[in-house]
């Protein structure tokens, strides 16, 4: 034992002396911030740093630029960061500005995936099966576990990619190359590509101090956790091809190590130190049933989010009934157009409905959708009759599938399923906003991430600099100060949800429906004080209904950020009047439809309803004919007084992670479920 | 009641009694014209009518309602006597005004001389008609912009109304409110008149001015004169105290903290030793504060018997990019035996420009480097043992300082106050400055450990109304692919194109350059992207765009200018004023497919460059010529600090990763008070960028929540670090250089344990007192430092005692050399 400590001490004093040899120096030297470097018996943080530039969970790794064949350091960058990139079909201009992809080929051993020996030197590789046993396959791509490693890279080789490089994507071989393989697609230019990770903690050890809450709490139990290790998974690279012939296509490209001859999946280890929360979320996985039952809205809101998941799920990993993910939400679109456009129509009660017939007569419905004669309805919102026939092929041809889809949409059990994975998603980014509220702005520094098993969820504030750095420890401090018996997380939750967004909008929505756009227009654009006087009273209006008491400070805030707001939509008498019209619109279909009305809804409302107030009718006109290029402005006039808060926006709890954007990470967002599942406002 | 003729008109408006006045009362009245135009404008783009404009009856109409009483003023100005202008009278000086504006091309007529649109308004109009255009056609040409906004804000400035004179002379007055230090009270005596004559010469070489041609604002008098009351106090207490400059990018917060350290350090000449460190969180705005010292010391450096000497410590001091600062001189300075000289002209030497190894009354550098500082040889030998201590200490751009690197700094503040304290020296004054913190007094305590914090920023009524910032947001379409030749046969539709948000970008940014107002010194635009990877092929793309295809050519006003590059264009008559729909159409220019604006001078391609951190290139990849380039397309590199006078219009592209970063980034245009500077943000289709489209003011109006900076300076961790790194510079502070170099250069930890053990009592009341740790929790954190010590003692190979683990890792000068050292390892590592 002693033996092999004094080799690493001897052999991390090496390589820094190995190193410093090879390049040149004044005079050679070893201080003691060196000394603390090199040595793997020091005991963070009792050490001198040399600098001060942070390295990041994951750590960092080496850059060796292999062009031509000679190695060049570009020396060390943030491993997510890199990973993110330059996984196997990632390409990035960097270093220099020069066109970069990391050196990989195509696996020998097995097809669709990529072979990552060459590409990385790995600091170590784990089997799977030793850190993971929930299941015989990992991720959504069913990795086989028991044939699976984790490698853990600490260097990849890059290599230049010429100017005039082609690229080709083979569909057979499931392979991107840059020459062409007989059966390649030209792609236009080199692909975009977003990382698919599954995080798995590794090491977490008993909590070291816990504060247990008592009884029927949602929060049980708090505990600190001095060492946290977490291994994020990198296991495909989804990466859309831009096609020059063809529609955008996107691709997930796997990872084989053809030495090894197994399936490989590439790994970071967050290093850090945590404070871990220990939730039961069984009391509001109950209430589920009943609050769906109660609120035919969000049911039906939540069915829709279920059915953009499910796109989004299907292209991914079976890559049907699109070829891209960018495609999705113009689908997702018109699948809304089409319920809109049904019920209004009374052709059917619902898209299940719809589907369910064996021959829908989707043409008939695209054709008065997108209409060949008029500048009307979807063609607003840039759908052209050139692509109609496409349309209908896309929904016709794959009729069984959004015959299941919506099926399941209308399975009650289905759909509770969904509402409690949404319900996970959305707590998580909560305690994340509550977490940055309780802790001051010092939990910037922390990162999160959350497990669920049953009707447990445990959720981890970790320290976001590799090896921590002593913020994760201060919020478990300031924790240790409160008393477990007075405090009332569901209280503290609902301060998270409560979005300074969401409010004005309420506001505002409820200020169109009282007032006429006359008053408005005359109010906003007078006297300070009287528009100080119709918003205190809107306020004070909204908080009896909600039974909220703000702080003055808070008041203050919101009738400020009103004002500018309001101020946007009222500028003159005829914008107060389209906008007035609109929020009529929207009740009505609030009303009729018993969903949350969205863009494309108000499109096709205000394409077949006459609107009151002619001056709304020319501000309609003005935006519809108006065009710039190929497009309106319709679309965008009509979002200006559409709610960015109904789920959850980057005020409140929609908050992004840094690299490799999750694809569909806001389709999991349902900020009403847990309001209502908390009984909270 | 006045009957004057047109004529008479005329003749006093070109000599009017009392020019001076006069001119003044003119520019004011046309002020109010361009700010009513320009808002009204602003009010129709918001609403959808990008075609705008307004009538000159309602100009007429608004400015005698409102602004009446202006335009008498400028009567009795023209007239010589006091006689209330005619209404006919009132309406021709604003007519007049009108058609000053028009020639200055802040305004132009629209379709007649009886309305007109703000030169803005003309640019947003532009920016809302964008396509992709890459031919003649533009019938098929997909559009590119969804909608515009346009705010339009009024630049408040400190107002800068303190003869630089009055400025000096109120310092005496300080003298005599507070009870002064001994140590400084000679200098005072002796030296107080010729430093305050050296300062003077300083600012006045440093702005190019005479004396009384210098004003300064109240804030950075009070600044100057807080911080040199403090300098000069005995009773002074830096635990008690801290200050933070805050104030809008551009409003000069920079001198009003360096004009106090500049006076302190002339006082105190003869004392070698340095008066203040300079902080600042990258080594460009380390270069950059360089240059601004050297162009305020070098002329009178000459002229003093103890120059003051400016020390630059940071990791890459070997090739500084400084200019001459010799008044005139446009040449580089060389690195040389003695000094830098100056490439075009030998003569201009700057010597005064020191590294680490020699003593400098200022001292620019980076936190990592204060840090070793403590601790080395050099800064024992040239910063703490000497006669004079630093007393200003100032962390400039302080808001980069948030979570990990705050806390950091906020440990190095304590061990630099123990430090100085320790040393001999007067309580240092710890300073901040920034134009984008929120709660600054609470940041400042926390950074600095102090119990209160002044905040020196200028008050509301101090501010003027300077001109006006326009910030144009742009909603970009949705990425799609477009059929360019629909009537083609199936065989032929391959002829598509990508519309993406890039491309909105690129046809924004030539469109931009091309169409704003510019003049020969106010002509550059500066646009941050936050991918090195996008920045490359924006700028790959741009100068292809610009250079290759020469696409802003197919929007000539080709009968204006009389040229041929817009094939569209129908030659209608329009060479004074743009088309008028009615009489002479244009389709052309309805599509917004003839950007009017243009002029000469604006057909040429733009010179662009790429930069990120540490490279610039010009944007065809060829090395750049410094100093010509129209566009600069950069990361958050240069959001801070990078103030070039010339820049007048600043891009984002997509929506910014933090607000105070944002501010910053549109701060860079608009550096002179003058300016009104245009910042243009495209958004894209992601929904962030679609919330701030919807919700601009989140960027344009900030809550101070959004502009906090987050530091916790008694995390343990942290702090953990810096009172290991403290027992360094103990050992530093209190014994010889032939100890510290044992311990710090020749890594002997069997000496440090000792060092730490002889004197265990007095160095834990130092950490006690330094840290503000409990006895107990001192001791613990040292207990552990000890066992660490001692583990290098330890032998690498059992058998051997001597092959102790420092003693073998180490490096001895003249005893071992690097190759003797990897053998030792090798034969124990293998």
């Amino acid at each position: 034992m002693e033996r092999r400590h004094n080799h690493e001490r001897a052999l991390g004093a090496l390589t820094y002396w190995k190193a410093l040899q090879a390049r040149s120096y004044a005079y050679p030297y070893f201080h003691p911030p060196n000394l603390f470097a090199v040595d793997p018996c020091v005991v963070k943080p009792y050490y001198v740093p040399g600098t001060f530039i942070p390295i990041y969970v994951g750590g960092n790794i080496e850059i060796h630029d292999v062009s031509g064949g000679r190695v060049k350091s570009e020396g060390s960058e943030t491993k997510e960061f890199i990973l993110a990139n330059f996984l196997p079909g990632g390409y990035k201009k960097r270093w220099g500005f020069h066109h970069y992809r990391a050196i990989w080929a195509p696996s020998e051993k097995h097809l669709e995936c990529a072979n990552i020996h060459p590409t990385f030197r790995f600091e170590k590789s784990v089997p799977l099966s030793q850190i993971y046993a929930e299941s015989e396959t990992f991720s959504p791509l069913n990795i086989p576990v028991q044939q699976a490693k984790i490698y853990f890279p600490d260097q990849v080789k890059v290599e230049k990619v010429l100017a005039n490089a082609k690229y080709y994507w083979d569909e057979e071989q499931h392979l991107l190359t840059h020459a062409d393989t007989g059966n390649a697609i030209e792609v236009a230019r080199d692909p975009l590509s977003t990382p698919l990770y599954t995080n798995i903690m590794t090491y977490g050890g008993p909590a070291e101090r816990v504060i247990e809450f008592p009884g029927e709490s949602l929060i049980k139990t708090i505990g600190y956790m001095e060492k946290f290790v977490l291994a994020r998974c990198y296991y495909a690279n989804c990466i859309h091809l831009f096609g020059k012939a063809t529609n955008t296509l996107t691709r997930l490209v796997r990872f084989y190590h053809d030495n090894d001859n197994t399936y490989a999946l590439l790994g970071t280890e967050h290093l850090s130190q945590a404070t871990v929360f220990e939730f039961s979320l069984k009391h509001l996985f109950e209430r589920i049933p009943d609050i769906l039952q109660e609120d035919e809205i969000l049911q039906n809101d939540l069915r829709m989010q279920y059915v953009l998941l499910q796109l989004y799920e299907s292209v991914l990993y079976q890559q049907t009934p699109l070829d891209s993910t960018y495609d999705i939400d113009g689908l997702y679109q018109l699948l809304v157009a089409l319920d809109y456009w049904v019920r209004q129509t009374g052709r059917a009660e619902n898209l299940k409905e719809l589907f369910d017939q064996e021959t829908p007569d989707i043409e008939l419905l695209l054709q008065e959708l997108i209409p060949n004669s008029n500048e009307t309805r979807l063609r607003l919102a840039g759908y052209d009759p050139a692509r109609r026939e496409d349309l209908i092929s896309l929904l016709t041809e794959n009729h069984a599938l959004f015959e299941d889809i919506f099926n399941r949409a209308f399975d009650i059990n289905e759909l509770e399923a969904f509402c409690r994975r949404t319900l996970c998603a959305t707590l998580e980014k909560t305690i994340q906003v509550w977490l940055q509220q309780f802790f001051g702005s010092a939990g910037d520094g922390l990162t999160y991430w959350q497990e669920s098993d049953g009707e447990t969820m445990t959720f981890y504030a970790y320290d976001r600099y590799q090896g921590g750095s002593g913020i994760a420890k201060e919020l478990f401090r300031k924790f240790q100060g409160i008393s477990p018996e007075l405090f009332d997380v569901r209280k503290a939750l609902e301060q998270s949800l409560l979005c300074d967004v969401n409010i004005t909008e309420s506001i505002i929505h409820d200020l169109f429906r009282v007032y006429d756009p006359e008053f408005l227009a005359a109010g906003f654009n007078g006297l300070d004080s009287d528009q100080d006087t119709i918003l205190r009273l809107a306020l004070e209006k909204f908080e009896r209904q909600y039974g909220f008491n703000l702080h003055a400070k808070k008041r203050e805030d919101l009738l400020a950020f009103c004002k500018i707001d309001i101020n946007r939509l009222v500028s003159s008498e005829d914008i107060a009047a389209f906008y007035s019209e609109l929020i009529r619109g929207y009740t009505d279909i609030l009303k009729k439809l018993h969903r949350t009305p969205t863009t494309i809804d108000l499109l096709l409302y205000c394409s077949g309803d006459m609107f009151y107030d002619p001056r709304a009718t020319a501000a309609f006109e003005k935006y519809r004919t108006r065009k710039k290029g190929d497009l309106s402005e319709l679309v965008v006039r009509i979002e200006e007084m559409m709610p960015s808060c109904i789920n959850g926006c980057p005020e409140c709890i929609e908050i992004s992670s840094s690299y490799g954007q999750d694809l569909f990470e806001s389709t999991l967002l349902n900020k009403r479920l847990l309001a209502r599942l908390l009984e909270v406002q | 009641m006045d009957f004057t003729s047109i004529e008479d008109l005329q003749k006093l408006w070109t000599h009017p009694c009392t020019p001076e006045v006069a001119k003044s009362n003119r520019e004011a009245v046309k002020y109010q014209i361009i700010k009513y135009v320009e808002d009204r404008n602003a009010d129709d783009i918001n609403r959808g009518d990008y075609d705008c404009f307004v009538s000159l009856k309602n100009i007429i109409n608004h400015l005698t309602k409102n602004h009446g009483s202006l335009i008498t003023s400028l009567f009795i100005d023209m007239k010589g006597s006091p006689t209330a202008p005619s209404p006919e009278t009132v309406t021709w000086i604003i007519a007049t005004c009108v058609q000053e504006l028009v020639d200055e091309q802040y305004l132009l007529y629209i379709y007649d001389r009886q309305r007109v649109r703000s030169r803005i308004a003309e640019l947003v109009r532009y920016l809302s008609y964008l396509k992709q255009r890459f031919d003649e056609d533009y019938t098929a040409s997909p559009g590119l912009a969804h909608m515009v906004k346009l705010e339009v804000k009024s630049r408040l400035r400190p107002r800068r109304d303190i003869p630089l004179v009055r400025a000096i002379r109120t310092l005496s007055m300080v003298k005599n409110a507070v009870q002064i230090d001994e140590n400084i009270r000679p200098f005072l005596q002796k030296n107080s008149r010729d430093s305050l004559i050296s300062f003077r010469s300083m600012v006045e070489n440093r702005f190019n001015k005479k004396h009384n041609e210098i004003n300064l604002s109240s804030f950075q008098l009070r600044g100057f004169q807080e911080l040199f009351q403090a300098a000069i106090s005995k009773d002074f207490s830096s635990e008690i105290l801290s200050y933070i400059i805050q104030s809008s990018t551009g409003s000069g917060k920079t001198e009003a903290f360096l004009f106090p350290i500049l006076l302190y350090a002339l006082l105190t000449q003869e004392k070698r030793g340095t008066k203040a460190i300079l902080v600042y969180p990258r080594i460009d705005l380390c270069n950059d504060q360089l240059q601004r010292l050297i162009e305020y010391v070098y002329a009178v450096n000459a002229t003093l018997q103890n120059p003051i000497r400016i020390g630059i410590h940071h990791g890459k001091t070997e090739d500084l990019p400084l200019k001459c600062p010799h008044q005139g001189c446009s040449g580089s300075l060389q690195a040389g035996p003695n000094g830098f000289v100056c490439c075009d002209d030998a003569t201009h030497t700057v010597n005064f420009v020191v590294k680490k190894t020699a003593t400098a009354d200022i001292i620019i550098t980076t936190p990592d480097s204060l840090h070793r500082r403590l601790m080395d040889r050099e800064g024992k030998l040239n910063i703490w043992n000497k006669q004079i201590l630093p007393k200003y200490i100032v962390f400039d751009e302080a808001h980069i300082y948030t979570n990990q690197s705050g806390m950091h700094v906020a440990n190095i503040v304590r061990r630099l106050r123990h430090k100085i304290r320790h040393s001999g020296g007067s309580e240092p004054i710890f300073i901040a400055s920034s134009a984008t913190v929120g709660k600054p007094k609470e940041f400042c305590c926390n950074l600095f450990s102090t119990e209160d914090a002044k905040v020196i920023c200028p008050n509301e009524v101090e501010l003027e109304e300077m001109g006006r910032e326009y910030i144009v947001f742009l909603k970009a379409t949705h990425p799609r692919k477009i059929l360019l030749s629909p009537e083609a046969s199936q065989e032929e539709q391959t002829n598509y194109t990508i519309a993406t948000n890039l491309s909105a970008m690129i046809q924004t940014a030539f469109c931009f350059f091309h169409t704003m107002l510019k003049t020969s010194e106010k002509n550059r635009i500066i646009g941050f992207v936050d991918s090195i990877d996008i920045i490359k092929r924006l700028g790959e793309k741009l100068c292809d765009a610009e250079r290759n295809r020469r696409l802003y050519q197919l929007r000539t006003p080709d009968a204006r200018l009389e040229t041929s590059r817009n094939r569209q264009c129908p030659h209608v008559g329009c060479r004074s004023l743009p088309p008028n729909p009615y009489i002479n159409r244009c389709q052309t220019y309805l599509d917004g497919e003839c950007w009017w604006v243009m002029q000469e001078t604006d057909d040429r391609p733009m010179s662009i460059q790429i930069h990120k951190s540490g490279t610039t290139q010009d944007c065809a990849g060829g090395q750049p010529n410094s100093e010509e380039w129209d566009m600069m397309i950069t990361t958050s590199a240069l959001e801070v600090g990078f103030d070039h006078p010339g820049i007048i219009g600043t891009f984002q592209y997509m929506a910014p990763m933090n607000i105070p970063g944002f501010i910053q980034r549109i701060g860079r245009g608009g550096r002179s008070p003058a300016d009104m500077p245009i910042a243009v943000v495209v958004l894209g289709s992601r929904p962030i960028d679609n919330f701030y489209f919807h919700h601009t003011s989140f960027l344009t109006n900030p809550h101070d929540s959004k502009l906090e900076i987050p530091i916790d300076p008694e995390n343990r961790y942290i702090k953990a670090m810096h009172i290991t790194s403290f027992i360094y510079d103990y050992i530093s502070t209190r014994y010889a250089i032939e100890v510290l170099d044992q311990v710090y250069y020749q890594v002997d930890t069997e000496e440090t344990l000792s060092l730490i053990e002889q004197t265990e009592e007095n160095l834990l009341i130092d950490i006690c007192q330094t840290f503000n740790l409990r006895y107990d929790v001192a001791k613990q954190e040292l207990h552990m430092i000890k066992q660490y010590f001692a583990s290098c003692s330890e032998p690498l190979r059992v058998e051997d005692p001597t092959s102790k683990y420092y003693c073998t890792v180490r490096y001895l000068k003249n005893k071992t050399t690097v190759d003797d050292i990897i053998d030792r390892l090798n034969r124990i590592a293998y």
